[in-house]
């Protein structure tokens, strides 16, 4: 089996770990660790009772990835603490979103998950008092050229990220969860009013469970970068398998309604399908039923779908190279027609292109001599 | 002698190497080498209870008059290393 | 099977192929490279060392190739693959050879995160492990490659691992990275080291790399406890001092060389907490190697 198949199908059922062989352990190891997952497979593997009968460098990758995200976990949660005891608390509670909601809510998709950053939700009204008030505890942005001010300030959903100056952390201080300038765009209000208070001591909230999906979904649909997205959709699966259990057909009334209040059904029918022909995620017809309205005409809708799983291989493992990097770029192109009006695309793309600095691709690969 | 009451950072890792002491904080990702005074400083502080500035001293066996300006200086290094917590 | 029982041709084949799966110490290695230098600094340096079979669980995939651009045809270039995706920037062609020394010293540094893994040389002599970790230009590798020739057994020259559980030191024992004038030192000291030919204008300038003792790749598999922790300094014409060093102070400088204490936290604090609790610290300079080695067998001896 290629290493793309044996890792969704290592998530979408665990159990299925006991069949691989020495020479399929590899190739999916390095697709895991491409996506981000290995942390992910050691729980799911020692959940199914299978880690003992791992082989044992195939455990020991595995758990140690773990370990490392158990301790990023650890100092994540430690600073969420931090931030809510600290100039926060003259404000009222922010909505954590994303890698460190999981967390600090308990979700079951969050053990072994490495959480990169923490993302705050404020009205926008607020977020500029939220930054003024973080940079005396230490946290100060990145992006410093006039441009990418502007890109952030005026056009996306969130401020430049911040930085905390002794520790590293990122920090993303957002007012919605798509940018000012996307197609449809969702009344964040409406995120705010149905959140949730997050259990003690955090004095965060937490988006209701329908918005933390679709906010998943939106994260992952709206991308122009598919690199982590195997991850991103795991996300989902998880999410959704969590919250149908826990509350049935309400949790679906709700997702529903919620995708289509927020202008976003059309994501939740792409989203659902690439989870379900990915990771076999149990969706009831009802919901499908309902978000087919929202589905794209025949030829776009058969492009869209081959992108989505194509988009979503390993370079490691993938065994499609080719019409993966065409699905790739496809999405790239995707992610920012939806992101931004065509003008103001064109704009951006020539910035980037022409006039940005490249900081990245000029110093992003290290020296290798550095390794000897 | 300020009145604030002090409290050891939760999770902190420590050990003791020879004649020091070094401290680890999960949260923060830093690690510390502490001086003798320092050290023996933290060893007051029991975890989960707070304690004030005279009876910290007392402990420490400094006497009561003009040591607090040294005593601050440790705390102050202490509490900007995230080890430890001073509340009124 | 081993890479001198395997030839240069089919060597060459498996490179250019599937790959070759290569064996050092606990780790096992694919790498596929059609560039003939690769395939001769392996046959040359990697002699002792086990070849796996095709259906083998590997710890990394490294390819060496050239970049798909147009530049291959004018001022040809290497890049380094590690899981299919290039990590460091091209080098010229005929640093290849390094290039895989180096490659697979960044997957130890950034694929391994079940042990603690050092940024220092480590050798074993009586069960018991020296560690030397030291920035460049300390004179780790020269003292590393005369020590490999002089009753110790090398462990490695770059990449110290150390179990977390219970704290058991050992390394892959590949070929030591040697650097300008240390190759003449260690070819006019240890008439038995065998060294590849020295590849000029690296970013370190002359890069030659040495083939580790025999007998140090056959027994890779075994471990070693912590024994001494040595910070070493060359210094020309400088007297050979051996000072204890405080293991508060060690173990700060011990972390401050580990690759992914950051990341492990907490279970690396005391992992290394342990080790420099269980070794002995010293503060090492030196400019004369016969001197030093004198220094370290009085070091084993307990003298």
């Amino acid at each position: 089996m290629d290493a793309d198949t044996a890792l969704r199908l290592a998530l979408a059922r665990p159990e299925s770990m006991a069949e691989r062989t020495t020479a399929e352990w590899a190739p999916l190891l390095a697709a895991a660790r491409e996506s981000a997952l290995l942390g992910t497979l050691w729980h799911l593997a020692d959940d199914a009772g299978l880690a003992e009968g791992l082989p044992e460098p195939v455990a020991s990758h595995l758990w140690g990835a773990a370990l490392i995200a158990e301790h990023r976990s650890r100092a994540l949660v430690w600073e969420l603490h931090g931030l809510a005891d600290g100039l926060l608390s003259r404000m009222s509670p922010g909505v954590v979103l994303k890698g460190a909601a999981y967390l600090a809510a308990g979700l079951p998709n969050a053990r072994g998950r490495l959480a990169n950053d923490i993302d705050l939700l404020f009205p926008r009204n607020e977020v500029e008092r939220a930054e003024k008030l973080l940079f005396f505890e230490g946290w100060s942005g990145t992006h410093h050229n006039v441009y990418d001010q502007r890109y952030y300030r005026e056009w996306m959903h969130e401020l430049p990220p911040l930085v905390h100056q002794n520790r590293g952390t990122t920090l993303d201080l957002h007012h919605n969860i798509l940018p000012e300038t996307f197609r449809g765009h969702p009344d964040p209000a409406r995120l705010r009013q149905q959140s949730q208070a997050l259990p003690e001591p955090f004095r965060f909230r937490i988006l209701c469970p329908a918005h933390l999906v679709l906010h998943a979904i939106v994260h992952l649909f709206s991308e122009t970068e598919w690199d982590r997205g195997l991850r991103d959709l795991y996300d989902i699966h998880v999410l959704l398998r969590h919250f149908s259990t826990r509350d049935g057909d309400a949790f679906w009334e709700h997702f529903v309604a919620e995708a289509e209040a927020l202008n976003i059904a059309w994501m939740a029918e792409r989203a659902l399908w690439t989870a379900n022909r990915l990771l076999l995620t149990e969706i009831p017809a009802e919901p499908v039923k309902r978000l087919a309205r929202a589905r794209a005409g025949i030829a776009l809708r058969g492009l869209g779908r081959w992108s989505f799983v194509h988009g979503l291989h390993t370079r490691a493992g993938s065994i499609t190279p080719r019409r993966d990097a065409v699905a790739r770029g496809m999405l790239f192109l995707r992610g920012h027609w939806l992101k931004m009006p065509a003008g103001l695309l064109a704009r951006h793309l020539f910035h980037k292109a022409f006039l940005a600095e490249k900081p990245e691709t000029a110093t992003a690969q290290p020296q290798p001599e550095q390794h000897g | 002698m300020s009145r604030r009451r002090w409290q050891r950072t939760d999770g902190l890792q420590q050990r003791t190497l020879g004649q020091e002491c070094v401290v680890f904080h999960p949260g923060a990702g830093t690690t510390h080498l502490l001086t003798p005074a320092a050290a023996a400083l933290m060893d007051c502080l029991t975890a989960g209870v707070a304690m004030d500035e005279a009876e910290l001293a007392r402990q420490l066996g400094l006497p009561a008059d003009g040591t607090d300006v040294e005593l601050g200086r440790w705390l102050s290094s202490l509490q900007s290393a995230d080890l430890i917590r001073g509340r009124h | 099977m081993r890479i001198a029982d395997l030839g240069l041709a089919r060597l060459q084949q498996s490179l250019a192929g599937r790959g070759l799966y290569l064996r050092t110490g606990p780790f096992t290695s694919r790498i596929q490279s059609p560039i003939a230098s690769v395939a001769r600094g392996i046959e040359s340096l990697y002699r002792d060392f086990e070849v796996a079979d095709n259906s083998s669980f590997y710890d990394f995939h490294c390819e060496l190739r050239a970049p798909r651009s147009h530049r291959r045809f004018y001022r040809p270039q290497v890049l380094f693959l590690s899981d299919r995706r290039s990590v460091f920037k091209p080098l010229a062609c005929q640093q290849a050879y390094p290039m895989l020394e180096w490659g697979l010293n960044w997957c130890i540094a950034n694929q391994v995160p079940y042990r603690l893994v050092l940024h220092a040389a480590a050798l074993e002599r009586n069960g018991k492990a020296l560690i030397l970790p030291a920035p460049p230009g300390a004179g780790k590798s020269t003292l590393c490659a005369a020590l490999a020739h002089h009753g110790w057994r090398l462990l490695t020259d770059e990449s110290v691992l150390v179990d977390l559980a219970t704290n058991e030191v050992s390394g892959p024992a590949r070929p030591v990275s040697l650097k300008n004038d240390s190759i003449r030192v260690i070819r006019e000291s240890c008439p038995s080291a065998v060294l590849s030919t020295p590849i000029a204008d690296t970013l370190k300038g002359a890069v030659a790399h040495m083939r580790p003792p025999t007998d140090a790749v056959h027994r890779s598999h075994e471990t070693a406890r912590p024994g001494w922790i040595v910070f070493p300094r060359y210094r020309p014409g400088a007297s050979i001092q051996l000072k204890p060093r405080a293991a508060g102070s060690g173990f700060m400088q011990l972390i401050a060389n580990a690759f992914n204490y950051a990341a492990l936290g907490t279970r690396a604090f005391h992992s290394a907490g342990r080790l420099a609790e269980e070794s002995a610290c010293f503060d090492f300079t030196y400019s004369r190697l016969d001197e030093a080695m004198q220094q370290f067998d009085r070091l084993a001896d307990g003298r």
